[in-house]
């Protein structure tokens, strides 16, 4: 009920919502009121109710209760959208990647992605994907855990019906199956995007960051080769968008990641694969001798904590539950490329 | 379907004979009979479908409009939130929730064409839509028995004719309450045997083999017996706008300041 909280300063603002900083007037405890706008796209009345993307947010968060995913705590309707409740987090993904006073201990990259893989195991188990794994996505919570966040675009798959839209993802966390026009994947596309973050909290720096579509997909097959290359991933050939590129010899990863363990490489060059059929899914990720080989992962409440989301200077660095504001480039935004509207981009929503 | 069973539908969303027995308290204030009730819910599940057909929408976007509309139901009363437009906004909801999404204003032409009767607009519609999450409590995710009716079928091994009756009988669930009182799979197992009784197939040693509560099965399958002869005598939709405009002008003209209609 909207009597219950009362709404605090804005933390962030993406396309599709507003994230302020709420308090329960009950207990007093803090929490993110996410504000999805109404659809004004459709004239001056509203023609088409509340958002396909906050419903499906709804109602997946409803379903989903996991120690690394976000709790919806409430919803209400407000005017003519709808207010999710969420558990407050102090700050994300990218800025602990993005803060140069942090130094990220191999037991802290393992933790991270442990609980990462954790929490997309659950959805998968769920027939639930996220289809917007992205370092800021990935909310710390004040207890120094990793919760993963911003539901709007997953969806359930498994059903016999329908194709899914490949206009998912951000570019550079986007899977090479979807750059070439795959309507029908699977949960791996999450997976390849756990393994950009992965690269990216070992090197400190995006894996892939390519200013457009092309240059993503340059860059990973000058990491991974080109399709075709070595057996690698023949059958790309048969997607829709395929683009064949100068052919080039994946290149071993420790070149990459000079200090990075044996074992970690492996499982990061598991879940790097380009043939979606033979990479690694988040159950089996979870089970790699990665995880339980020394040095253990560090304990959540033991890992570097970016500064405080509200000791954070204005408009800069920690900032951003969910649809927060958005990476600088890539061009193409994440949240522009991403939307499944009924009409216009064409790929439009699955049926 | 998605999710897991267990830790949503089954804790959040079945409910209790009792409960039933207790819905619609209102409407039978003002004269609605317990038939009254269940005939007008059968006319607006059947009002569903066939919307949905005239839209070819898949049935189980329709098994979860009804879903909804029954639930919808389960707090409110037909004589203050009017069920002629619920039913609507119970398949526009379902759409989007189900991943099937169609135009408001298309799905208003249809209401229209179905029940030229039909007063309603997108706004109307829209602002429903609202009403209905909030008192859905936002729980959108709707566990329909086909998937366990089609498992249960390849696992009894019946035949095809036997597989026929049994979907119907699935369909026809949606008129009573079993999908609101049990959960999926003692639904479709209730479906299975009962056509398998009128088919003339002994199940029991396939049954033995099943670690299910029978008594449960036995309920639905007399539930859905109960359902054929009265229903042969459907509510039409002129009794149906009857009784509705009737509890809606006894509710105005009672203004018991109890709380205001909606729409």
């Amino acid at each position: 009920m909207a009597e219950n909280y009362i709404r605090g300063a804005l933390l962030g603002q993406g396309t599709f919502a507003a994230v302020y900083k709420g308090a329960d007037k009950r207990t007093g405890k803090e929490v993110a009121l996410k504000e999805i706008f109404p659809d004004e796209k459709g004239g001056a009345e509203g023609k088409k109710g509340l958002d396909p993307t906050a419903l499906r947010e709804i109602k997946l968060l409803r379903e989903l209760q996991h120690e690394h995913i976000i709790r919806l705590v409430d919803a209400y309707p407000k005017k003519k959208s709808v207010v999710l409740v969420l558990e407050f987090m102090h700050s994300d993904l990218e800025a602990v990647i993005k803060d140069a006073n942090l130094v990220l201990s191999a037991a802290d990259v393992k933790s991270y992605m442990k609980q990462l893989l954790q929490a997309l195991a659950a959805c998968h188990s769920r027939w639930v994907l996220h289809r917007d794994l992205k370092p800021n996505n990935c909310l710390i919570a004040p207890d120094g855990s990793l919760k993963l966040a911003d539901f709007g675009l997953s969806r359930v798959y498994g059903s016999p019906d329908g194709r899914l839209t490949n206009r998912v993802f951000a570019p550079w966390y986007r899977a090479p199956e979807l750059f070439f026009g795959a309507r029908q994947y699977t949960a791996v596309v999450d997976v390849w995007a756990a393994g950009c973050i992965m690269g990216e909290l070992l090197l400190r720096r995006p894996l892939f960051d390519g200013m457009c579509d092309i240059d993503v997909l340059s860059k990973v097959f000058a990491l991974c080769g080109t399709p075709g290359v070595e057996g690698n991933w023949p059958a790309a050939r048969d997607l829709p968008a395929f683009l064949q590129f100068t052919e080039t010899r994946p290149l071993p990863l420790r070149q990459v990641f000079p200090a990075a363990s044996s074992d970690a490489l492996d499982l990061l060059g598991r879940m790097l694969v380009l043939d979606p059929l033979k990479r690694i899914s988040s159950a089996e990720a979870l089970r790699h001798p990665y995880f339980a080989n020394n040095p253990p992962p560090t304990p959540p409440a033991l890992l570097p904590r970016p500064m405080k989301r509200e000791d954070a200077p204005l408009g800069a660095g920690a900032g951003a539950a969910g649809k927060g504001r958005e990476r600088p480039s890539p061009a193409a935004s994440p949240r522009s490329a991403k939307m499944p509207r009924r009409s216009g981009l064409g790929t439009a929503s699955p049926h | 379907m998605a999710a897991s069973y267990w830790d949503s539908h089954c804790s959040r969303n079945l409910v209790s004979k009792e409960q039933l027995e207790c819905s619609h308290a209102e409407d039978r204030l003002l004269g609605l009979t317990r038939e009254h009730i269940q005939q007008l819910n059968v006319y607006f599940c059947a009002s569903i479908a066939e919307l949905a057909k005239q839209l070819k929408l898949r049935q189980r976007v329709a098994a979860t409009a009804m879903i909804y509309f029954r639930r919808a139901y389960l707090c409110n009363n037909f004589c203050r939130l009017d069920p002629r437009l619920v039913y609507v906004a119970c398949l526009y909801l379902a759409c989007k929730a189900e991943e099937s999404l169609l135009a408001a204003k298309h799905l208003v032409v249809h209401a229209k064409n179905l029940r030229p009767k039909w007063t309603y607009d997108v706004k109307d519609l829209l602002d429903m839509e609202m009403v209905l999450l909030e008192d859905l409590d936002f729980n959108l995710i709707v566990f329909s028995p086909y998937r366990e009716l089609a498992r249960l079928l390849s696992d009894a091994g019946v035949e095809q004719a036997c597989a026929q009756r049994a979907w119907g009988a699935l369909n026809d669930s949606y008129r009573s309450d079993v999908n609101l009182l049990y959960p999926p799979h003692i639904v479709a197992l209730g479906c299975l045997c009962l056509a398998a009784g009128s088919c003339g197939v002994d199940l029991t040693a396939w049954l033995q083999r099943l670690n299910v509560d029978l008594g449960q099965v036995a309920a639905v399958v007399a539930e859905l017996t109960a359902l054929y002869p009265q229903n042969s005598a459907g509510m039409g939709a002129d009794e149906c706008h009857r009784l509705l405009d009737l509890v809606g002008t006894r509710w105005d003209s009672s203004a018991s300041g109890s709380g205001e209609r909606r729409r």
